[in-house]
């Protein structure tokens, strides 16, 4: 397993010792990455030769974004980036009527929960999958056994929850004739201590967690059976961030046993373990008749 | 072809008052795979005396199979799709291409994309369209100019939502109440967080991200003109009423579109219906402009019932109707009485008797069995309101 992070910046020497896989965002094209511009992509890759680079174009596609996206996959396709991250189908339609050969990623945030979704898109030329944040261990495990994909799970990051295309926030300041200059604001349920991250971007409202999701105890038992283990630095402090790369770099190396990872990333951001280790639940009203 | 009003159906009830009342299809979910894992839902038997009703009506019933699967999910889902095959529906609303992919390798029946899956744009159509896919229910995002340049360049079938709810968030992209509740939301457990109450960094005034529901009344000629095949209705938990009044409501601006005879008084009346059934405001969301501070609210949950709503007649024995009351009207109160064949009909209330047959001057007990004698001939399955038209 390689350690994939965020970019939320061109620099990216800080990272360098520990991983050279990495996601980012394009211009206009993504939720929740730091946007890039092509200009600022192909510094990165001009300057940092042996890097891994997944280009996230995770926004929904509209009509007018055709002409654009088009133009910036061609444009890609002659970059040396690893591959594709991708939510709207419009991006596998264009690689393949362009025959394009860059690697592709289906990215569809919530909605990658099962193995044969996983092997309906690697028989369609997407080798990777990146699996749904609400599943629990032993599906993400099945998933593995079921399909021949390589995966990406997500173990550590303030995780996107919802996105709109409304602008939420804005709103609700124009309602209250209120100035508001914070990019990120804070929600809670009424009556409730916990807290949720909420922000816009160009493209609408994006709700994060609040608190770090801490995967590591499913990074244990995943990490010689996936390609791909995300760790996210998005909204956490850039020093956390890299005790936490080394972290599990050494643990990678062999040069920090698996308890011991566990203990230190626990002391460093606690033990929210998401859905690793917790099942959803739906209310059926009746059984079949 | 004129352009299909398609119901949701909560229940067996539902499915036959939206077909009698003017639905050219409906949509409802078995037990499992759907996204409403909260309404009554239909069994197997369900599912095939709905679709033997809706058929002998000249209807199409479709299934709901649009969960977002988990792999538990997938054990029992191929046999299911072959025995709801059988039971006669005419299409599945599916969002998972695995689902699709098995389907139409499988049987000769229409696979509907669903919103979930909030298509946007010309090509991914395109690719969806060689993927066997007969209909897509577009985004709930996408305007007016997108959705006629997507027909233009594919001639695929869209559905889009004309009436109901609205998510304050992208389909598919929510997952608010799996962190606020553990009820996944893309497996039909959905907690509508969004309509709960939150504050936003410490302000006084509370913080709400529901928005208002969609209400397409005024557009449905162009909705038409642009060739939007299927006219979606939101709503399987809503009441039988709710149901009839917003299908014939509809139903008549449709017909009046194909008759030419839609104008400005019609569109104001059937107005005035469809606000007074819902219990919240309404309007055009992404349609003909970006969404905006109009669309939300700010004060947290904002439903306003009414009482409107005083019976439905299921029977008729001998000279009386035999009535399930639901909301308190007495003698002498001028109600209006809705029946499938869009009537109207303004009636004085002049007799009231309980089950027995005994003369009563209130219905005041909700769900309880009133009979009235009234001099027409009425369906079954008319419906008794307040009066409100005059």
């Amino acid at each position: 397993m390689k350690l994939l992070v965020n970019l939320n910046k061109q620099e990216l020497e800080n990272y360098l010792d520990f991983t050279n896989s990495f996601i980012i965002g394009l211009s206009g094209f993504s939720v929740n990455y730091y946007e890039a511009t092509i200009k600022e992509i192909k510094d990165i890759l001009s300057k940092y030769k042996n890097i891994e680079l997944f280009i996230s174009i995770n926004k929904n596609i509209f009509n007018e974004d055709i002409e654009e996206l088009e133009e910036n996959l061609k444009i890609l396709n002659g970059l040396k980036i690893k591959g594709i991250l991708f939510y709207d189908l419009s991006v596998l339609e264009i690689t393949k009527r362009l025959n394009l050969n860059f690697d592709l990623c289906i990215h569809q945030t919530h909605m990658i929960n099962n193995y044969n979704i996983c092997n309906y898109y690697f028989d369609k030329g997407c080798e990777y999958a990146f699996l749904s944040t609400e599943i629990t261990l032993e599906e993400i495990k099945e998933i593995r056994e079921n399909t021949k994909s390589k995966l990406l799970v997500y173990f550590l990051g303030h995780q996107i929850i919802s996105h709109s295309k409304r602008k939420l926030v804005s709103n609700y300041y124009e309602h209250i004739k209120k100035d508001n200059n914070l990019k990120l604001n804070v929600i809670k349920e009424y009556g409730k201590e916990k807290k949720y991250y909420i922000y816009e971007d160009k493209v609408g409202t994006n709700i994060l967690n609040y608190d770090i999701l801490n995967g590591t105890k499913a990074y244990i038992e995943l990490k010689d059976k996936i390609e791909y283990g995300i760790l996210d630095n998005n909204l956490i402090p850039d020093d956390l961030f890299l005790s936490i790369l080394k972290l599990y770099k050494d643990n990678l190396d062999g040069k920090l046993s698996d308890s011991e990872l566990i203990n230190k990333i626990e002391k460093l951001i606690g033990s929210n373990t998401g859905f690793f280790f917790q099942k959803t639940i739906y209310k059926v009203v009746k059984n079949e008749s | 072809m004129k352009v299909e009003l398609l119901s949701p159906a909560g229940d067996l009830e539902r499915l036959k008052i939206a077909c009698i009342y003017g639905a050219d299809a409906v949509y409802f979910g078995g037990f499992k795979y759907n996204l409403r894992a909260n309404a009554n839902n239909f069994s197997l038997s369900d599912i095939k005396e709905g679709c033997e009703f809706a058929h002998k009506l000249g209807k199409k019933a479709y299934l709901t199979l649009n969960i977002v699967f988990h792999n538990e999910d997938l054990t029992d889902v191929y046999d299911y799709i072959k025995e709801v095959t059988e039971a006669g529906i005419d299409a599945f609303i599916v969002s998972d291409l695995s689902i699709v992919k098995y389907i139409k390798d499988n049987f000769k029946v229409e696979v509907h994309l669903s919103t979930q899956d909030s298509v946007s744009n010309y090509l991914s159509v395109t690719y969806l369209q060689k993927e066997g896919i007969d209909r897509i229910v577009l985004a709930r995002e996408v305007r007016r100019d997108d959705i006629k340049k997507i027909i233009e360049k594919t001639n695929m079938d869209i559905e889009v939502f004309i009436h109901g709810a609205m998510c304050t968030f992208v389909s598919g992209r929510c997952v608010l109440s799996n962190y606020f509740t553990n009820r996944d939301s893309n497996r039909g457990g959905c907690a509508q967080i969004c309509r709960f109450c939150f504050s936003i960094n410490d302000e006084e005034e509370p913080f709400s991200m529901a928005v208002k529901d969609l209400n397409m009344a005024t557009y449905i000629k162009d909705m038409i003109d642009i060739g939007i095949k299927s006219f979606k209705i939101e709503g399987r938990m809503r009441s039988p009423f709710y149901l009839a009044v917003v299908i014939s409501s509809y139903r008549r601006i449709i017909n009046a579109c194909y008759n030419n005879t839609l104008d400005e008084n019609l569109i104001s009346k059937e107005l005035k219906i469809l606000s007074r059934v819902s219990n919240r405001e309404n309007s055009t969301h992404f349609y003909n402009k970006e969404a905006d501070n109009r669309d939300q609210y700010y004060v947290g949950r904002q439903e306003i019932s009414n009482q409107d709503y005083l019976g439905i007649i299921y029977a008729k024995e001998n000279n009386l109707y035999c009535i399930r009351q639901r909301n308190y009207f007495k003698l002498g109160d001028e109600i209006e009485i809705i029946t499938p064949n869009m009537d109207i009909i303004n009636y004085k209330v002049t007799n009231l008797y309980n089950e027995k047959g005994e003369k009563i001057t209130i219905a005041n007990q909700a769900d309880s069995i009133i009979k009235i004698e009234i001099d027409k001939e009425l369906p079954i399955y008319s419906m008794l309101r307040k009066c409100y038209l005059k």
